[in-house]
């Protein structure tokens, strides 16, 4: 459990290890990144909290429905809870395919899908207070 | 009566000050009359419920001992 919510800086090395095979030539590894002003007050950090187990069961059944939806496809999430400063990464998603096509849009997939069903939580930090945010619905 | 076992996340954690608590409910009563009971109106909107680590709807009917995590709208990634 402890390595797909994580209380501290994301180990990404080997990540990829996950997700990789000899039958896929495609690789991608995505950052999700505190940034600095995604409102209007400037953001210095982000808090996330998650409900642990809850979440790294709905980061496996989103891991299956990639394995499903594309052939010979694979995903692997770790995402981090605790203050993430700009510039650090909070979530990154490993995924695997024999083309770039599908392994494209497995990532897209999961991040998605892990916005919408993941119970985790987001508070900006500014330097004159923090606010909860919620994730907007997903665009097409 | 069932006696449930609350727990609070984020904003809501944040409102109740505390991360759980445990509390005696009617016979029968739903997980939706939990939130009617428990959780203030501005605080409603878009929360999810899970009993005993499961999503579960607000009609859900309690049993003695169920685990109710009330959920905020979700903000990961």
């Amino acid at each position: 459990m402890a390595a797909r919510i994580c209380d501290g800086p994301l180990q990404t090395a080997g990540l990829l290890n996950h997700v990789q095979a000899d039958s896929r030539g495609a690789s991608v590894l995505f950052f999700g990144t505190t940034r600095s002003t995604p409102g209007e007050r400037a953001v210095v950090a982000l808090e996330y909290e998650a409900h642990p187990t809850m979440a790294a069961m709905v980061f496996e059944e989103i891991e299956e429905e990639v394995a499903t939806t594309w052939p010979d496809t694979r995903a692997y999430v770790v995402h981090r809870i605790g203050r993430v400063a700009t510039g650090e990464a909070s979530v990154v998603v490993a995924t695997a395919a024999p083309h770039r096509k599908q392994c494209y849009a497995a990532s897209q997939y999961v991040m998605n899908e892990l916005k919408r069903r993941a119970p985790v939580w987001k508070k900006e930090i500014y330097e004159d207070g923090s606010a909860w945010k919620a994730n907007a619905p997903t665009r097409a | 009566m069932p006696t449930v076992h609350l727990r609070f996340y984020a904003s809501l954690r944040e409102h109740f000050e505390r991360p759980a608590l445990m509390q005696v409910f009617e016979l029968g009563a739903s997980v939706g009359q939990v939130v009617d009971d428990v959780v203030p109106h501005r605080l409603r909107n878009g929360l999810r419920c899970a009993v005993n680590e499961d999503f579960v709807e607000m009609n859900r009917v309690l049993q003695d001992g169920d685990i109710v995590d009330l959920l905020p709208p979700f903000g990961g990634g």
